[in-house]
């Protein structure tokens, strides 16, 4: 093809704007001009264009073999012909027969066939290649096929009308609209050219030409009836006289959709009742009431016809679909109509106007239900609203629409259409998309909502699958009100974007993975959603359960194939095929009586939608699940958290602890050596049989400046900017352990926070008891033979012996600590071992991450909450936790007292330590009883209690 | 890495109880009676190391020291299908094996003898440990060797290890049968100074209560040695149960006993145990949660020291531990405390906390037993002093008449004078009054007479 400059702009606009619909991808982004050279590419160098004459001829030839393999001979000998004849034809007198024009044609044309063998052909009537001959025209069957046309009946009702002034009259065209058959448009044609010439003999052979009538004055028909001139005289007037049957047939016309008409005038987009009726058995108002009812119907289906053909109808899918079940509806219409029409012409019965409105009672009620429908939908949308919202707003008026009929309906005879039959199969068919779309990403998680319809909509802000806040921000709701809009879907969406984030996350997995083995993401099986709730409804499958129908009826069909074909794989495939196939084919879509069983629309929709439903997404859940648990392995790495930043491993943390609380004792300066306590770490660890941990110890200098993890770096000595704080010396310990990807989304950066403040907190207290703990009471008196030398240091005179100091230094060291212990022993076993012990019930329960994220932060909030770590919620959390740190740091100071022996110790020193203490574990223990009295932290009553004594 | 414990069995009785005790913990942690473990033992979350350390080809051998003057009861174990589960280098056993003829004395001597050789096994057995955390004696304190050479052996670990941890297993004789050895009031008087004033933690086994309860309890008519003897070894295991299961807290023996010890002397604790069961035990129909458990813990049937009747009066506990073993809901610990304080089942000392302290563990995966929850209690309670009480009013009556002591005076230690006697006398009499003193509340002012380390 020759590309001159502007045909080229044109291809280019029209591949951009097919590129837009069809994938929505921007204009000048990346993956739009990627399309874009791949469409030209194809354009340009395809070779379908260049076709080969010879590979068609095979091509025709084959396909004819396969219908005689087919056992359809007859089409395989039309289609010989018919191909014969074609490239025989002349397509326009530019090109010549036998072109590659039109091979081309043909190669289209059977490419876009979709499957030849299963379309019946009936041989079309010639009439398309013999337009001359038509006096043995069959009339009705050229009726019945088109719709928008007028047709001529040959009856006898013709009158010999001499007036010559019609003669002139030919500009008054039959012009049918346009509409979206293009074939039809042909036959219009075709009745356009006859028309035109025969237009003479019309009032002489056919019909009233009422619609020529002159305007007279009301007044005068007054007169005309009073007048006493002869029946003879006002002929002129009787050719033109409209009567009953003009008028229904032009009721029928107009509720198809003509604007040409002479009873209702069509103006600025509406129909109204022309003035102009006079009829003459019945008054201009009774004429006027009866027909008001039809004229607002065709306003109707004007609007109908108007919205299925603009371009609102393609904004999104939800409308695309909904429009085409207005046209389908519209094509039923007509079928009515034109019977109605048949029916009328062929006078074997009366038909008037009361009839008519009986006869098309439903359908008047269904177009009003309609028009309602389109009132609170589609004239409500605004430009600049989401199709989020028009989408979610058309089918909540749809839904509603169903609630509305179904409670007011009456049984029907079968074939009888009702409102709610039709309102009901729009708006299963408008759910489609919706419905398709949630199928895709649950099932393959890849959200393909080119339109932006769907009521959930992936966030641009969090694109990549790795970042931090994906989880929770990825997906949002696009409308505010999402249980009053779609009330039969609000209660998954939960549940379904929770199910496509995790499917987005095993796609996000498999691609970082390619190398080792992939997740499997469940392929097989996949039935379609829409399918199987289109039969529950149509009663196709009468179970209430159409996926536990499916897949057994599957398996039984493949078990007794297997058994009977044996082995043989290709002709198992074959025959499964076929028998899917079949399966298959009664997808159509018309407008059907629906069973209904008079149970309500929710719980049929509860019935078969929602098990449906709640199957796959917790399908697409549990594979994340299983995909944590076993590939990444969750468990492990919660354990490790658990047993070294909770303790939970008491033996080795407690090695561990101990060897550097009792380097602290020594030089109360925590050791720098980062390698020594990582050696350290796995030394503790040996006892325990265990694969390698790549748990490691860093010593974090706390003013923004982290340590990487690994052995070998040095960590600079910031310790002199530390305020001297005796308790919190150990706090510069951490421990860090690696979390790849997938993981960090339960271990969230906030999660190993509150880890590692529990861990500094743990080791706090556990310096305090052990300080405590391991002082030996000989060695309280290990300094008692330095007595003398010390006697003229202590130069105050000492009330006390030093039994009694012992005495009394022995009893502090108990109760100090019975404190420690208890407090310690609290927040180990009530709360660590308690709160681990519900995390790991709740686990075993979990179906989808979210659960998972729920109960991990229930247990790290529920530890903090109840050691009273999480001051801003507790406000007596405070004072809790600084009466605890006061009595830890008195802890320390006692060991470095008891160090000194009892012979320095000054008895003045130990009343005030006794004071001291006495006064802190009396307000803990208060503190700790007041707030258990609040009730939100019950289990501190005991330990109040207990400290109490 | 383990704190690990060295165990030295002395004596006939002390013997006897070892060898229970360590039969027990080769089944609770798989190992078969010849020190290999066996093909299901493959729970590697138990501590054995603390125990046990293991030899080149992967055989466990206790650390256990097996010390007796007389060959009897170590042949015995010698010849059973244990014999070689222990280190025969750790087992000592005297050249003259005449034994110390229930004289406290010449187990004492007998010790001096043969210090160096015993104390070489001990050195090498304290060095073959990365962190020895303490020793466990087992011995009786009526007998000979188990009393005299135990005493000795308290004094000289004292010296020698003054860090380490010495607890003891004693027990203490029968005292409402006439037994064998007249002489037992003095072997323990002497035994009960050494125990005050070296060991650090005693658990008290009283046989007297023993038998009480394998008669009564375990419907046993006369309950033989073994019978009872496999009672203690439960008490014992279960004991050292938090060692070597590990669990959140508890982790060495220091954190066990520090808070049931407040001052120096009174150290001396009492067992209980729930449930009991003998071999051929019924299904029970209790219910074991951890409230029952802890609910039968402090009944006084349940107690496995004597304490006569003074058990009513002011006496009261100075504290309790409870280790629980089993399948227990951590929630309910701190709610069976609760229901224990308020409806005050125990009665603590008036001058400090009422501190009891709950250790949970977890149990053998080996082992079978009927209930899902067993507890046993360590408790510091004041009347135990009953039981040094007639220990003393007994020394009293036989020393008035000066009866039995002229094996004593052959020993060296009492050739000239019984001070050693009435030296302990005295201290057990200061023991008795200061678990009297703890009763009150004036406790807290009380002062003692520093004496020697």
């Amino acid at each position: 093809m020759n590309l001159n400059p502007k045909f080229s702009r044109r291809l280019r606009k029209v591949t951009s704007s097919l590129i837009l619909t069809l994938t929505n991808f921007k204009e000048n982004s990346e993956n739009h001009e990627l399309c874009m050279d791949f469409s030209l590419s194809n354009f340009c160098h395809h070779r379908f264009l260049n076709v080969d004459s010879h590979k068609i001829e095979q091509q025709i030839k084959g396909l004819s073999n396969k219908f005689w393999i087919y056992s359809q001979p007859s089409k395989s000998k039309i289609f010989k012909e018919l191909c014969a004849k074609f490239l025989a034809c002349d397509l326009s007198p530019n090109t010549c027969s036998g072109g590659s024009v039109h091979y081309g044609l043909i190669s289209i044309l059977l490419l876009l066939a979709k499957n030849p063998i299963s379309e019946t052909y009936s041989q079309a009537s010639q009439t398309i290649s013999k337009i001359e001959s038509h006096d043995d025209f069959d009339w009705p069957g050229y009726l019945l096929e088109g719709e928008d046309i007028l047709s001529y009946f040959p009856w006898d009702d013709s009158q010999i009308d001499s007036d010559t002034e019609e003669n002139s009259v030919s500009t008054l065209a039959f012009m049918d609209n346009k509409t979206a058959k293009n074939n039809q448009d042909q036959h219009n044609q075709v009745g356009l050219k006859k028309e035109g010439t025969q237009l003479t003999i019309l009032p002489a052979n056919v019909v009233n030409t009422y619609w020529q009538r002159r305007k007279t004055l009301s007044s005068l028909d007054l007169r005309n009836i009073c007048s006493l001139k002869s029946p003879q005289s006002s002929l002129e007037e009787e050719s033109h006289r409209i009567s009953e049957i003009n008028i229904m047939r032009e009721v029928l016309w107009l509720l198809s959709g003509h604007e040409n008409l002479f009873v209702f005038n069509f103006k600025n987009g509406e129909y109204h009742l022309s003035e102009d009726l006079q009829l003459a058995h019945i008054s201009h108002d009774s004429v006027k009431h009866s027909l008001k009812d039809f004229v607002r119907r065709g306003n109707i289906v004007k609007r109908i016809h108007q919205f299925c053909f603009s371009k609102d109808s393609h904004a999104c899918l939800t409308y695309q679909a909904f429009a085409a079940c207005l046209i389908a509806y519209k094509e039923k219409l007509q079928q009515d109509l034109q019977l109605l029409e048949q029916k009328m012409i062929s006078q074997q019965e009366t038909i008037l106007l009361p009839d008519l409105h009986i006869a098309l009672a439903a359908h008047i009620q269904i177009l009003g239900v309609l028009h309602d429908v389109f009132e609170y939908s589609v004239k409500l949308d605004k430009v600049e609203e989401k199709n989020a919202v028009k989408a979610s707003r058309l089918l909540n008026v749809l839904y509603a629409s169903v609630l509305d009929e179904e409670s007011v309906a009456v049984q029907q005879p079968c074939d009888v259409l009702t409102a709610a039959d039709v309102v009901f199969n729009m708006w299963l068919e408008s759910c489609r998309p919706y419905i398709d779309i949630v199928d895709k990403w649950i099932t393959m998680g890849i959200l393909d909502d080119t339109k932006q319809e769907f009521i959930l909509q992936r966030s641009v802000a969090v694109t990549n699958c790795q970042d931090a806040e994906f989880w929770q921000k990825a997906v949002t709701v696009m409308t505010e009100n999402v249980d009053q809009l779609l009330p039969w879907l609000c209660s998954f969406l939960n549940s379904i974007s929770t199910a496509g984030k995790s499917m987005e996350v095993l796609h996000t997995i498999n691609k970082l993975n390619r190398s080792s083995e992939g997740v499997k993401i469940h392929q097989g099986g996949f039935d379609n959603t829409f399918t199987s709730v289109y039969q529950s409804f149509y009663g196709g499958m009468t179970n209430t359960s159409p996926t536990t129908n499916y897949k057994p009826t599957e398996n039984q069909r493949a078990d007794v194939l297997h058994g009977i074909l044996g082995k043989e794989a290709l002709l198992q495939y074959n025959f499964l095929k076929l028998f899917k196939s079949n399966a298959q084919t009664n997808e159509d879509h018309s407008l059907r009586k629906h069973k209904n069983d008079r149970t309500p629309l929710p719980i049929r929709i509860l019935k078969s939608l929602c098990p449906i439903l709640q199957v796959k997404c917790s399908q697409a859940s549990m594979e994340l699940l299983d995909v944590f648990k076993t590939r990444f392995g969750l468990q492990k790495v919660l354990d490790v958290f658990h047993n070294f930043h909770l303790m939970g491993w008491g033996d080795v943390m407690h090695y561990f602890c101990t060897q550097i609380f009792e380097q602290l004792l020594q030089t109360s300066k925590l050791n720098d050596d980062i390698v020594g306590l990582n050696i350290l770490l796995q030394e503790s660890m040996i006892g325990r049989s265990m694969d390698n941990f790549m748990i490691t110890v860093t010593i974090n200098s706390g003013i923004g400046h982290r340590q990487e993890t690994g052995l070998l770096s040095v960590q600079s000595d910031k310790d002199k900017a530390f305020s001297y704080n005796l308790v919190s010396v150990t706090d510069a310990l951490e421990l860090q352990y690696p979390i790849e990807w997938p993981i960090c989304m339960v271990l969230s950066p906030q999660c190993i926070c509150t880890y590692n403040k529990m861990f500094s907190y743990l080791m706090q207290i556990k310096r305090a008891v052990f300080c405590v703990e391991t002082l030996q009471f000989s060695s309280l008196y290990r300094h008692e033979t330095n007595t003398e030398t010390t006697t003229s240091m202590t130069a105050e005179p000492d009330d006390m012996t030093v039994g009694v100091k012992a005495h009394k230094l022995f009893l502090l060291r108990s109760r100090i600590l019975h404190v420690l212990q208890h407090w310690y022993g609290f927040v180990m076993n009530s709360v660590i071992q308690a709160e681990k012990h519900r995390f790991s019930n709740s686990m075993k329960q979990v179906q989808t991450l979210d659960d998972i994220l729920t109960a991990h932060q229930v247990f790290l909030d529920r530890i903090c909450m109840l050691c009273l770590l999480d001051e801003k919620k507790q406000p007596g959390g405070k004072l809790v936790q600084g009466t605890i740190k006061k009595i830890m740091t008195l802890a320390i100071t006692f060991n470095m007292l008891w160090k000194r022996g009892v012979s320095s110790i000054h008895s003045k020193n130990i009343l005030k330590f006794e004071s001291d203490f006495k006064e802190c574990s009396e307000f803990l223990a208060q503190i700790l009883k007041t707030v258990a009295s609040r009730g939100a932290v019950p289990i501190l009553d005991s330990l109040a209690y207990a400290l109490l004594s | 890495m383990p704190r690990e414990i060295v165990t030295l069995q002395i004596g006939q009785c002390g013997n006897q109880i070892g060898f229970e005790y360590w039969k027990q913990l080769c089944l609770e942690h798989g190992i078969r009676s010849d020190g290999i473990l066996q093909e299901f033992a493959t729970d590697g979350t138990d501590r054995k190391d603390v125990f046990f350390y293991q030899a080149d080809d992967d055989h466990y051998i206790p650390r256990a020291v097996l010390i007796d003057l007389e060959p009897r009861v170590v042949n015995s174990i010698k010849n059973s299908e244990y014999a070689n589960l222990y280190n025969p280098e750790n087992i000592y056993l005297s050249e003259h094996g005449g034994g110390a003829g229930n004289n406290w004395a010449a187990g004492f001597h007998a010790g001096e003898k043969i210090h160096e050789e015993l104390f070489d096994i001990i050195d090498r057995e304290a060095d073959g440990s990365d962190n020895l955390e303490g020793f466990m004696l087992c011995h009786s304190t009526a007998g000979g060797t188990g009393s005299g050479l135990g005493s000795y052996m308290l004094e000289r670990l004292n010296d020698r290890y003054p860090k380490k941890l010495i607890q003891t297993y004693s027990v203490f004789p029968n005292q409402d049968e006439v037994s064998d050895v007249v002489v037992q009031p003095y072997n323990t008087m002497l035994t009960l100074k050494r125990l005050t004033l070296h060991a650090d933690a005693t658990v008290v086994l009283d046989n007297t209560a023993l038998n009480n309860i394998a008669t009564e309890r375990l419907h046993i008519q006369n309950p033989s040695f073994s019978q009872i003897n496999k009672m203690v070894s439960t008490i014992m295991s279960a004991s050292t149960a938090t060692l070597r299961y590990p669990g959140y807290m508890n982790n060495d023996l220091i954190g066990l006993v520090a808070s049931l010890i407040p001052t120096p002397r009174l150290h001396f604790l009492m067992t209980g145990y729930t449930p009991l069961v003998t071999d051929q035990a019924l299904p029970s129909v209790r219910k074991t949660t951890v409230l029952d458990v802890m609910r039968r813990l402090l009944q006084p049937k349940n107690m496995m020291v004597y304490t006569g009747r003074e058990r009513i009066n002011e006496h009261c506990y100075i504290s309790i531990l409870n280790i629980i073993q089993g399948e227990i809901d951590p929630t309910q610990v701190h709610k069976s405390l609760q229901r224990i304080r308020e409806r005050k089942l125990a009665q603590f000392i008036p001058w400090g906390p009422a501190s009891i302290q709950v250790a949970l563990s977890r149990k053998s995966p080996y082992v079978s037993l009927p209930h899902r929850v067993s507890g046993l209690m360590l408790a510091n309670h004041t009347s135990i002093s009953a039981l040094f009480a007639r220990a003393s009013r007994q020394f009293d009556k036989l020393r008035k008449r000066e009866a039995f002591l002229e094996q004593f005076r052959k020993e060296d230690m009492f050739k000239e004078n019984l001070d050693e006697m009435d030296a302990s006398r005295e201290i057990v009499q200061q023991l008795i009054d200061e678990y009297q003193a703890a009763t009150k509340v004036d406790y807290l002012t009380w002062g003692e007479k520093v004496s020697g380390t």
